[in-house]
């Protein structure tokens, strides 16, 4: 028997969870953990389930980041007008998850809490820098992304803890962010990898001043290499440049083999699409058609 | 739609685009499924599954698990060998038991089946089972099973005494591990290779793959009195009466199989499995009704498609005139018999492909693995055979300079030609098929340009010919009403074909009433006469048949009763639109109707039986192989991105013969099924075995095409004979074999990838580009 | 209290609002809303093709926008407006002009998918009554057809939406 908890506030919740400890599961859009449900391979004696939370369902726009509700599904962020005046790469971040359904339930806490490689999101929020905002027993606590996903399905949150918001700074004026999701096998596949990289240009409109390059769905957690990026400062982002960044994420990434390609396979879609996202970021920053 | 032969006279239905049947139910949620069906007081059964390929069970304890709350029963080998039921079936060899008795021999194989008052309650009562194995080597592809040393799957080869298929041929002893093996012997195959200017020599490869039917497979039995009723989602009712007889030592007259609509079933529900399964799990609470639904990942577990490894060794002239072929297949056919003595035979005459070749020589093997039983799967072996035909085929044009046009143009089959198994060809359009293929893909037109600096664009063609099962059995009967109304009585299931449409559209023309005016029964043993499957392409041919010659039947009635009543010889009597007339005096007429009542008949009942004869010889493969060929083609346009290997089809034109269409729309949603279901076989589908274990059972690690995966238009090519005389083709596999091919075809031309193994991967692709 | 009460069964007691009717319904916490439509409504248009949310045969629509039946749990179906593929004709019976579309089409083979295609494109057409093929196949991928009925469903519906367009 399992037990349904509808807390209406965020203590509630917490409450709850504490006490079932590691018996109790949120659950929010309830993707994910309904497959676990039913195919036994979780047996919690109750569900605490977060829909009825107060102020975790919306988008805002914060001192230069968004701030976005745990609750705030997949659909809503790659419709928010908020969103896609901001970030538009993340709205189509979001876009690229799994189909239309999926889209309309799964949330952002979910898909942070979930820590599947297989994943879009994730990338971008790396590339992003963004933070997860955690409340616990212990009160609430800021978590950068990085420090967030720990491995597969692996985060940093306690048993007692829930996501309640996802920072996301917005980059400086002239970013452009494009995230390239590839596919081996069906259109609907989740990605093989996925590549979120972000170009500002300098004054001249020409030299990179800041590229960010994230890769997904090649590793247990998506990787990114600052060392790397900082190559492509202040040059021009020419063929020369883009190749030494991919080679270079293709050199550090240890990549994993799955149904959808060998570790050696992600290893050259490494070099590839990274090559890929930078090209077409700087030409989106460019102003050129890609 | 082309015609050859001038038309003639209108038929009233026949050939129309007439409004499908139960259109309402179908998009009001309102269509009947097996899986929607309940019976009062009914239990509920989950099934515990082998986590072991391949072991012997050394302890299993269901005591705690019995002992739970709503628990009513469990079923465990034990049971079986108790006696009262047949411990093993299937529908050729009975070699599967109903679960597993002393040892398992697939992962996924049924241990025991737990039987409770709610799924919930069984759910939990399956993960108190207690399972102990002891392990055994496993053998995944047919290759590792029939090596020298490997361990026998299978003791024995059980028989059956009697051989429920009149096709069948069967030669168990051919070595370990084997269980069937067809032999095909033509001409002098090594003076055809000593005459052979050049001789290729080339191993292909596909996986075990799956249906997935979106309806799984689902079956409710209840036994009272001696009389057993399964309700159930078998696509053929007849076969699962069979066995579900058998394994109730019952007559069949005791066994009723009902079903509705099928949601799909691509030949993975014309044998059955599920049922003699529920029907061991009811007689083991006492004959109680007991529901059992397969999950997807159960699916995996339950039937899959033969993986192959096919060598082909071809002599030809200079000029590419086949002059030799030699084929030796092994099918991998996962751990149990099902329907695999069959198959095998079917993809192994049909090896040589659509094609002249005056010297064959055919082995084709069953091989036991330790997967997934393979059985029945639409294109029934042909779709790997012609893998292997297809892709040589642009390898040799390939090597001898020619247009892989025109080396298929040079050798294909026409009228009058002998095919592989001697059998005289005749109604064969292949050069027709692939000349409109060709054409309409643009097959001389230069290449459009890729979409980027890094992809590359080809056209590639392929065709097959595959036959129909021969000899085969369709019945049926006609119950004319006192209102003139009909009830049409058929036992073929509407699997998404179209047959409760097409067959009505056939009865409403051969009795002359109107189309509404004719109800079709669904399938129900105890009252809808035999079929023998519906699977094979076959129904709209054969059962169409049938209902023809029942409702001849039926006029043969009315017109002797018409000649009583008006007291007119039959020769003078007309019988057309719903009523006989005497001729020349069309005021003296009664209308069905009026015939009955005035007769005292009640109803009239006409019944028909419609068969086809052939067989092969056991020892050269030579005879009548199919009764006719669906006969196919198709051509496809790829961009292979470089840097990726991914391969996106962006153009496929697909042609068949259809001799006669019934329903042009539901002819081209054949076509247009197989061009979809193709593009599955070529770019993604492949179950994948992790040491015997499936490592991808649902449909997020095993992937079918969807939309996007299909190009937005699929051209199809419908020929078909108008002239009066045209046999009925069957349509629903003979596009799927094609594809694949057509598509590695293209990817060869347009980057020199020769992919051998399917899918296409990406990786594949990379690889061979790379040269790795 | 914030823990729902459950009978000896261990089943709450959930109202769900379907095809316009307040519904009442004993399930456990565990149970999707699939199972109860099919189980405790006898309403079968939504069915089981998956149980991942691949295939979206499961699908209806939850306050206007498709979802997979087989992932919600019942519970969290509570306070929402349920529409199923029963609830789509008019109350007097007569089918929705996606409905009709599907069959002047045939856009169909087993049907098993059909209402989940449906459902889908109704939400496609009410957030964008203009789309382009380009949209409507993308907004479709993911329900899958295993007949391979794409081609015909794609007309289907582009006709639905020149007629609900008014043409």
């Amino acid at each position: 028997m399992i037990a349904f908890l509808q807390p209406r506030s965020i203590d509630e919740a917490v409450a709850a969870l504490d006490h079932y400890g590691e018996d109790a599961r949120p659950v929010a859009g309830s993707t994910a953990l309904t497959i676990l449900l039913r195919q036994g391979l979780v047996q919690p004696k109750a569900l605490v389930s977060l829909a009825g939370l107060p102020d975790m369902s919306s988008v805002q726009q914060e001192n230069a980041a968004l701030r976005i509700g745990a609750l705030v599904t997949h659909r809503a962020i790659e419709t928010s007008p908020l969103v896609r005046e901001a970030l538009p790469a993340l709205a189509d971040t979001f876009a690229r998850v799994a189909n239309v359904r999926v889209r309309n339930a799964a949330t952002v806490g979910g898909v942070l809490a979930e820590a599947d490689y297989a994943s879009d999101p994730p990338t971008a929020f790396l590339a992003l820098d963004a933070v997860v905002e955690v409340a616990g027993p212990a009160g609430v606590r800021s978590i950068p992304i990085g420090d967030f996903t720990r491995g597969f399905y692996e985060t940093a949150l306690t048993s007692s803890e829930i996501v309640t918001h996802l920072r996301v700074p917005i980059p400086s004026d002239g970013t452009a962010g494009v995230y390239e999701k590839f596919v081996t096998r069906s259109s609907e596949d989740r990605p093989c990898i996925g590549v979120f990289a972000a170009v500002r240009l300098g004054e001249d409109h020409k030299s990179c001043a800041e590229l960010r390059v994230a890769v997904g769905a090649a590793s247990e957690v998506p990787q990114r290499f600052k060392d790397i990026e900082t190559l492509a400062s202040g040059n021009y982002l020419d063929d020369d440049v883009i190749r030494t960044v991919a080679d270079g994420y293709a050199d550090r990434i240890e990549t994993l083999s799955d149904l959808r390609g060998s570790a050696w396979y992600r290893t050259e879609m490494v070099r590839v699409w990274v090559r890929r996202a930078v090209e077409r970021a700087r030409n989106v920053a460019m102003g050129i058609q890609s | 739609m082309r015609a050859i032969g001038s038309p003639v006279a209108d038929t009233r239905f026949v050939g129309r685009r007439v409004p499908p049947s139960e259109g309402q139910q179908r998009t009001s949620g309102r269509l009947k499924f097996a899986i929607d069906h309940s019976v009062p007081g009914m239990l509920h059964a989950r099934v515990l599954r082998s986590t072991a390929a391949h072991a012997r069970i050394t302890r299993l304890d269901a005591s705690t698990a019995e002992r739970m709350p709503g628990v009513i029963g469990i079923l465990t080998g034990a049971d079986l060998l108790r006696g009262g039921i047949k411990p093993t079936y299937g529908p050729v060899l009975p070699d599967r038991p109903l679960v597993a008795i002393d040892k398992v021999r697939f992962a996924g194989e049924p241990v025991a089946v737990v039987v409770a008052d709610d799924v919930d309650t069984a759910d939990e009562a399956v993960r108190l089972i207690d399972v102990e194995y002891e392990l055994l080597p496993v053998y995944v592809d047919p290759e590792a099973a029939t090596a020298p040393g490997a361990v026998l799957i299978h003791d024995t080869v059980r028989r059956r005494e009697l051989i429920t298929y009149p096709d069948l041929i069967l030669n168990t002893d051919a070595g370990p591990n084997i269980f069937n093996h067809f032999k095909l012997r033509k001409g002098d195959v090594d003076a055809g290779f000593r005459q052979a200017d050049r001789v290729f020599e080339h191993t292909y490869r596909t996986p075990q793959q799956q249906h997935v039917s979106l309806e799984p497979h689902v079956a409710i039995c209840e036994i009272r009195d001696g009389r057993a009723t399964v309700w159930s989602s078998a696509s053929s009712p007849f076969t699962a009466r069979f066995q579900v007889a058998e394994t109730l030592r019952l007559p069949q007259s005791r066994v009723r199989v009902v079903t509705w609509h099928i949601g799909g079933a691509f030949g993975g529900k014309t044998y059955p499995r599920i049922e003699p399964l529920i029907a061991a799990v009811s007689w083991r609470v006492g004959g109680r009704p007991v529901r059992l639904e397969f999950s997807r990942a159960e699916e995996f577990y339950t039937i899959a498609r033969h993986s192959s490894v096919v060598s082909i060794r071809t002599g030809v002239r200079h000029d590419g005139t086949l002059v030799a072929r030699q084929v030796r297949i092994l099918w991998g056919a996962g751990a149990y018999a099902d329907i695999s003595p069959r198959t095998i035979k079917n993809g192994g005459w049909a090896a040589i492909g659509p094609y002249c070749v005056p010297n064959a020589w055919i082995d084709s093997y069953a091989v036991y693995t330790n997967t997934t039983p393979a059985g029945g799967f639409r294109g029934y072996g042909v779709p790997q055979v012609c893998w292997a035909y297809e892709r040589q085929m642009d390898e040799i044009a390939s090597a001898l300079g020619l247009d892989p046009l025109e080396l298929r143009l040079r050798n294909v089959v026409h009228e009058g030609d002998s095919f592989s198994t001697g059998q005289t060809m005749r109604d064969v359009h292949v050069e027709d098929l692939l000349r409109s293929v060709a054409q309409r893909i643009g097959w001389q037109r230069p290449l459009p340009a890729p979409s980027h600096a890094r992809a590359v664009r080809g056209r590639g063609i392929a065709t097959t010919v595959k036959g129909t099962v021969t000899p085969s059995t369709s019945t049926a009967s006609i119950k004319l009403n006192e209102d003139g109304s009909v009830n049409l009585l058929v036992s073929t299931t509407d699997i998404g074909q179209g047959s409760r449409t097409v067959l009505a559209q056939i009865a409403a023309d051969a009795l002359d009433v109107p189309l509404e005016s004719i109800s079709v029964a669904y399938p129900d043993t105890d009252l809808t006469p035999w079929d023998q499957t519906t699977s094979s392409s076959r129904s709209t041919a054969m059962m169409g048949g049938a209902v023809r010659t029942a409702a001849e039947s039926v006029r043969r009635q009315l017109v002797e009763i018409a000649s009583r009543l008006l007291e007119v010889g039959a020769a003078d009597l007309n019988i057309e639109n719903g009523s006989v007339s005497v001729s020349g005096a069309p005021a003296r007429r009664l209308r069905y109707a009026e015939l009955i009542r005035q007769s005292r008949s009640g109803n009239i009942l006409g019944h028909g039986t419609h068969a086809t004869e052939g067989g092969l010889d056991p020892e050269t493969g030579q005879g009548i192989a199919s009764h006719h060929f669906a006969q196919s083609a198709c051509a496809a346009e790829v961009e292979v991105d470089l840097d990726t290997g991914r391969v996106h089809v962006a153009d496929l034109a697909m042609a068949a013969y259809a001799g006669k269409v019934v329903h042009p729309t539901y002819a081209e949603l054949q076509v247009e099924g197989n061009a979809a279901f193709g593009i599955g076989q070529a770019l993604m589908e492949e179950m994948v075995f992790d040491g015997g274990q499936v490592a991808n059972a649902n449909l997020g690690e095993y992937m079918i095409p969807s939309l996007l995966d299909v190009p937005p238009r699929v051209e199809v090519d419908l020929l078909e004979d108008r002239s009066g005389d045209g046999q009925i083709h069957g349509l629903g596999e003979g596009g799927a074999p094609v594809v694949p091919p057509a598509i590695a075809n293209a990817v060869s031309a347009a980057c020199g990838a020769a992919i051998d193994t399917l899918p296409i991967t990406p990786e594949r692709v990379l690889r061979a580009v790379r040269g790795l | 209290m914030i823990e729902r009460a459950v009978d000896e069964d261990g089943k709450l007691t959930l109202t769900l609002h379907v095809n316009g009717r307040s519904r009442r319904v004993k399930a456990r916490a565990h149970h999707t809303l699939l199972q109860v439509l099919r189980d405790n409504l006898q309403l079968f248009g939504a069915r089981e093709g998956c149980g991942v949310g691949m295939c979206g045969s499961c699908t209806v629509l939850l306050d206007e926008k498709p979802v997979s039946s087989c992932l919600l749990l019942a519970p969290l179906a509570e306070g929402k407006d349920i529409l199923t593929i029963e609830g789509l004709a008019s109350p007097g019976g007569e089918l929705h002009a996606i409905q009709q579309a599907y069959i002047d089409h045939t856009a169909f083979q087993c049907s098993y998918c059909t209402p989940g295609f449906i459902l889908t494109t109704w939400a496609l057409l009410h957030e964008k009554p203009r789309a382009t093929p380009e949209e409507a196949r993308e907004y479709l991928s993911g329900n899958l057809c295993r007949c391979g009925s794409y081609v015909k469903i794609m007309e289907a519906v582009m006709d639905a939406r020149d007629r609900l367009a008014g043409g």
